[in-house]
């Protein structure tokens, strides 16, 4: 029976499916990093085809069932629901982890500023790239959501020595009919490692289509302001929002208008070079 | 021109954090986040019911060594906190 994996940061839900076409659609929800703590708390569950319909029963009592896109939507919302759990009173970051050279660098945008295609971009050189859709702010740290990039087709040019490997990812198709693909952050040979991320520097990225991409520092005001706009606040906002404010205050803050992908590697270079001379 | 005796004091329902350079205030009745530098928070802390907008300043001064008072500092600090309901003015006695 295939068995689909997901890990959160202290969990990793073992989901065994009895029909091979569901495994097909589930195996786009499958998360793998290595999480540096410890041991992870296996859940095992069971994903049974029943009449035309698939059954599915969920912790805390949940049970889905429905077609396979619908199980995929619950359990994608159970492993989100696990995480927050293993954050607690942590705003969540609208931004993609990334390590060049050992410097931790979160970039940080709204969707469509091009974060998933240059954590690609970055990806195919060689760099680590943990997640690329929230980052937690815990008490003392902050640590990426355990999540696979999530690539449209028409990225895959932007980086073509993994083209071929992108398309043959799990997919799951859009409103409009076009694929996004899963894409796991160990496709370009490194391994794919979660770990705590202290002192990272902030790069917030606005789209720059087709031009050049320009970035330049920022306040600690500025940074602040740009990091409450890209938040999930928990309950306890006062003080989530007092993680943020010692965020901007220790990080390095960069605001990068992104547009070709080689000035964005080259600026992120620099500014990786810069931390690590400070730190 | 009498001098205006209004007291201020803060909001109710504020859930504040301290941060290494300020205070981080949570509004809960608008769902807002304020960030309050040093002295805005000194300011802050002096809508306690007991100061005039001129004790204020003489405060603020004298916490500072400034040599010209800060009144029309206070003023802006005391409008934006009112503006955002911070604060609130004491009914008079």
């Amino acid at each position: 029976m295939p068995v689909i994996l997901i890990r959160t940061l202290t969990r990793e839900f073992r989901i065994h499916v009895d029909a091979q076409d569901a495994a097909g659609v589930l195996a786009y929800i499958e998360t793998r990093p290595q999480i540096c703590g410890p041991a992870l708390r296996s859940i095992d569950l069971v994903v049974r085809r029943v009449g035309g319909f698939y059954h599915l029963a969920l912790p805390d009592g949940i049970v889905a069932e429905g077609t396979a896109s619908h199980l995929l939507d619950a359990i994608h919302q159970a492993t989100f629901k696990s995480f927050v759990e293993e954050v607690p009173g942590a705003p969540l970051i609208h931004g993609a982890s990334i390590r060049i050279d050992g410097a931790p660098i979160l970039l940080i945008g709204a969707t469509g500023t091009g974060k998933t295609t240059l954590a690609l971009r970055l990806v195919e050189r060689g760099h680590v790239v943990e997640g690329d859709e929230h980052v937690a702010v815990r008490a003392s740290d902050l640590v990426a959501r355990p999540r696979t990039l999530r690539v449209k087709a028409d990225s895959s040019r932007f980086v073509p020595t993994l083209a071929t490997e992108i398309l043959a990812a799990p997919s799951i198709p859009e409103w409009n009919g076009s694929l996004i693909y899963s894409v796991s952050p160990a496709i370009g040979g490194n391994p794919w490692q979660i770990a705590p991320i202290l002192a990272p520097t902030l790069v917030f990225l606005e789209p720059n289509h087709g031009g050049h991409t320009v970035a330049k520092p920022v306040s600690v005001e500025r940074a602040f302001g740009c990091l409450m706009a890209a938040c999930l606040m928990p309950n306890g906002k006062a003080e989530a929002a007092a993680r943020l404010r010692r965020v901007a205050r220790e990080a390095q803050a960069w605001e990068m208008s992104l547009g070709d992908l080689e000035g964005a590697e080259k600026h992120l270079n620099r500014i990786a070079s810069s931390a690590m001379h400070l730190h | 021109m009498a001098e205006d005796e209004t007291r201020y004091r803060q909001a109710e329902g504020l859930e504040i954090t301290h941060v290494p350079d300020g205070w981080v205030i949570y509004q809960e009745t608008s769902d807002r986040v304020h960030f309050l530098n040093p002295t805005a928070v000194l300011v802050f802390e002096l809508c306690n019911g007991r100061h005039t907008r001129a004790e204020m300043a003489f405060i603020l001064s004298a916490a500072y060594q400034l040599t010209a008072s800060p009144a029309d500092e206070v003023e802006s600090c005391l409008s934006e906190m009112l503006a955002e309901s911070l604060i609130v003015p004491c009914p008079s006695s």
